[in-house]
């Protein structure tokens, strides 16, 4: 994605704008920039700018100009031009200069003196002060990039950065919406079904154009950017004479072939949910099902912060009296949220599978038991093993709290009912 | 009925009867849904419904510091007004203080807002200090939530949707940032029923403060320079004007001529920053990059003259060993200055924890001086710190406020100079006559703290 002042966009009248993209007719000013960073090698950031802008004063659209160049920084390689470390170099300097250097004479012996400790010259103090910062890195190295490979990753560019500014997008897909919509959930992005296509926004939507979502849509379109059979209107909001107007940005997928395609790995005995469920008029798409026996179950794969929204559609299906479940993956540094059945990191389809066969076979087995870190509701044995287990953990509270939680339950009730007194350091439990 | 929060919004599900425009329907998901900052209003329409927004705990904070009386007065009107509200102060008047007794007197989870890392860790320092607490950080580098939380604004506006439940107090210093368009949304995506925000600067020109009633209660006390002159330094302001050396000055006027007149071609006239903007978003074509690269020399010309620097040597000398913060409209004037004196720089680009380390030398006094571009135009309290330089500037009068207020804080017969270093016969004169607008060269009625 470029900074925004770098999108190249044509507006219409009828409030609609479209991306211009670099195509052969103008593959100049790719082989202009490649070849400047080519006879740059050896030269500061700063000075490479400076030649940037130099070219972009003879060419016709020097946003192109600095997009390229933006992207060869981003691919090519660059390192700082001394051998000392300049933090150390700044330490040692103003431990010495408590009082400002006025006279060249003073500044002169500061710096001797710090090269003298380091093994270095005065010259070398005085390179290596500043020579972590990005305008003073020497590029030693440029990609091998040919302007057709440039041109198609600044287009890939150009059009993510329009997503930034995106509030809302509608899109129409025959054969890939049940994608669009699993790739649309799991970037936390909300999704409405209807007989026009997917409109797809975030949750602040509701009451506001926010672009804070901005950043997720343009991931949706690099997730897009294989699956074929699709097309998009997309509401930006851009700037226009000084206020934010709502335009319509629309792409089908004849614009992509850029980027590799999503891998979406479908465990065994888990299909993908092609057709949704009608609720009350509402289409509503579960992530996967699974047939247990006779039934058809539901599953949705949700994250902690889309939990409690999910919730809600899974209440729906439930209300209908099909059944449903949700399953929640949480990061390390995440919270499993109150009632939830948590993973860490990625689903275990076998524990699924183990505890929906459970819940909805006919025949109860002893899995039941075995299987308490995805059950929400505690019989007595299960609450045994649980203060058993706790026992062993004690008392490191960390690990303790942790494993409450994982297990989606709350720690201040749990621990209570096992006999230990906690109390609060900051946001954290402490186990006495 | 129940309300939940859930990424910047509450969630409320078996609504029954009419509900108030700011809630909706959402079919997306399948109950109503409102900005999570109504919390306080849906609470008091709805006070009997199963609300897990918040986990409530109080924490028994208290301090032992004395507040001046129109800290009090200002602490009044804000709980007369719900725990609600914006305090205008002028830099140095011991808004912090007013913060600290605000967290205190609520004593519940509390997140501190303030626009850079110097800021954050200041807040975090004083509240360890008066509370006696852990106080968490987010930002520079930091993710540690604790029961009192400073953040920056970059990072509270990111972690939004997780956060916006997690703190019932939300105090925001330098709230004038706030309204801008993408920060508003920390306001409004935090549940916080209970908010405070301190400036000295309330207004903007482009009126965005208004956004500031609905989001935080709006403007409730305001007092200026003349009315708390007894509880701040005397200062002067000193201008000191510098002659370009001839090369310079020649090679400014041919720059500054390339710029005017593709302004007269384009019949652009600067009257504010959204002829700037103006000016910026016509100049993605050859003739206008040319014009924005003699626009950028002619600056660095004015902002780099030789003669200044010798001129900063000239002020340093005079008031060697007094604690000197050295301000400059960029980045490389900054870094020149630090090179040049081999004083510290602190930048936007200075990683967080060197920051904190030239902050701490400079306040213990094992640094006299330091070098910055914008960065510490805001908040930063460094007591005896008593000269200060401009270098170069923008016309603002807010920004040339602030750097003065860096100034301001009082001391044991502290006399403090503003010195500003200004190019002749360059757009800089202007520049400085525009921004000491309203600003009094000198407050001394001969009381001090």
């Amino acid at each position: 994605m470029f900074p925004t002042q770098l999108m190249m966009v044509r507006k219409s009248k009828k409030g609609t704008v479209r991306s211009v993209f670099l195509t052969e007719e103008n593959s100049d000013y790719c082989s202009s920039v490649i070849e400047l960073f080519r006879s740059s090698i050896g030269k500061k950031r700063e000075e490479i700018e400076d030649s940037i802008k130099t070219l972009e004063l003879k060419t016709q659209n020097p946003k192109i100009v600095r997009g390229l160049a933006l992207i060869l920084f981003r691919i090519s390689r660059l390192e700082p031009p001394s051998f000392l470390n300049p933090q150390e170099v700044r330490e040692r300097i103003f431990s010495i200069a408590r009082i400002p250097a006025v006279s060249p004479e003073e500044r002169n012996e500061i710096l001797e003196k710090v090269a003298e400790n380091l093994n270095a010259t005065a010259s070398d103090v005085r390179r290596a002060m500043y020579s972590d910062k990005e305008s003073e890195q020497i590029l030693s190295s440029v990609p091998d990039i040919s302007s057709e490979q440039l041109s198609k990753r600044f287009n890939s560019e150009q059009i993510e950065t329009v997503m930034l500014k995106a509030t809302s997008v509608r899109i129409v897909s025959a054969n890939s919406r049940n994608r669009i919509v699993r790739i649309a959930r799991r970037l936390g992005l909300l999704y409405l079904e209807n007989e026009e296509g997917i409109e797809i926004t975030g949750p602040l939507s509701i009451s506001d154009h926010s672009e804070r979502y901005g950043v997720n849509f343009a991931l949706l379109v690099r997730y897009m950017m294989k699956l074929d059979d699709w097309k998009m209107d997309v509401s930006v909001s851009l700037k226009d004479r000084g206020k934010k107007a709502q335009y319509i940005y629309s792409l089908d997928h004849s614009v992509f072939d850029y980027l590799e395609p999503i891998s979406d790995e479908i465990p065994n005995g888990f299909v993908e949910c092609v057709n949704p469920v009608s609720v009350k008029g509402r289409q509503i798409l579960p992530d996967y099902y699974s047939r247990i026996g006779e039934k058809e179950v539901s599953i949705f794969i949700t994250r902690p912060r889309f939990y409690q929204e999910d919730s809600f559609l899974l209440k729906e299906i439930r209300g209908e009296g099909l059944p449903a479940e949700i399953f929640c993956i949480v990061r390390a540094d995440e919270k499993c949220p109150s009632g939830a059945i948590c993973f860490r990191d990625s689903i275990d389809w076998d524990r699924v599978r183990e505890y929906m066969e459970t819940k909805y076979s006919e025949r109860k087995t002893v899995l039941e038991a075995e299987i308490p870190v995805i059950r929400s509701s505690l019989t007595p044995e299960m609450k045994g093993k649980i203060f058993d287990h706790l026992k062993k953990l004690y008392p490191d509270s960390v690990a303790m709290v942790d494993y409450i939680e994982f297990l989606g339950l709350d720690p201040l009730q749990i621990l209570s009912e096992a006999g230990y007194r906690i109390k609060w350091s900051g946001l954290r439990i402490v186990v006495l | 009925m129940n309300i939940t929060y859930s990424r910047g919004t509450l969630l409320i599900d078996d609504v029954t009867g009419k509900v108030p425009e700011f809630i909706r329907y959402d079919d997306r998901v399948g109950a109503y849904r409102c900005p999570a900052y109504k919390y306080a209003d849906i609470k008091s329409m709805y006070p009997d419904a199963n609300d897990t927004v918040f986990q409530t705990r109080v924490l028994n904070l208290s301090h032992g510091e004395k507040l001046r009386s129109y800290q009090k007065q200002a602490l009044d009107y804000w709980r007369g007004n719900g725990h609600r509200g914006v305090v205008v102060l002028p830099t140095a008047a011991g808004k912090t203080h007013i913060g600290i007794d605000a967290i205190a007197t609520l004593s519940v989870p509390t997140i501190v807002v303030a626009p850079t890392i110097e800021l954050i860790q200041q807040w975090k320092d004083v509240l360890s200090r008066v509370l006696g607490i852990e106080v968490g950080q987010i930002g520079g580098g930091e993710k540690d939530l604790r029961d009192v939380t400073v953040s920056t604004y970059d990072s509270a506006y990111l972690m939004a949707e997780d956060l916006g439940n997690r703190f019932q107090f939300l105090l925001v210093d330098e709230v004038h940032h706030l309204a801008s368009e993408r920060f508003i949304e920390i306001a409004k995506m935090y549940a916080s029923p209970y908010r405070l925000g301190l400036t000295a600067t309330y207004e903007r020109v482009d009126m965005l403060h208004e956004k500031l009633q609905d989001a935080m209660g709006g403007k409730i006390f305001e007092l200026g320079y003349e009315e708390i002159s007894e509880f701040i330094s005397n200062y002067e302001i000193v201008r000191i004007p510098v002659n370009l050396e001839p090369e310079e000055e020649e090679e400014y006027e041919r720059n500054r001529s390339k710029f005017v007149s593709y302004l007269r071609r384009h019949r652009i006239t600067m009257r504010g920053p959204w002829d700037f903007e103006r000016f910026i978003l016509s100049s993605w074509n050859p003739e206008g990059r040319e014009a924005l690269i003699a626009w950028r020399e002619a600056r660095k010309i004015a902002f780099n003259a030789r003669v200044k620097i010798d001129t900063v040597r000239y002020v340093l000398s005079k008031h060697r060993g007094e604690k000197t913060i050295i301000f400059s409209e960029d980045t490389a004037t900054a870094y020149l200055i630090s090179k040049e004196f081999l004083i510290p720089c602190i930048t936007y680009l200075t990683p967080g924890p060197e920051r904190k380390r030239y902050l701490d030398m400079f306040r213990n006094g094992d640094v006299t001086a330091l070098a910055t571009s914008r960065v510490l135009d805001e908040g930063i309290d460094v007591p005896d710190a008593s000269i200060g330089i401009v270098l170069s500037g923008s016309g603002s009068t807010r920004q040339f406020r602030q750097r003065l207020g860096r100034l301001l804080r009082p001391s044991q017969g502290k006399h403090s100079v503003l010195y500003e270093i200004v190019a002749k016969g360059t757009s800089e004169y202007g520049t400085s006559r525009r921004r000491r607008k309203g600003v009094p060269d000198t407050i001394d009625d001969g009381k001090e703290e």
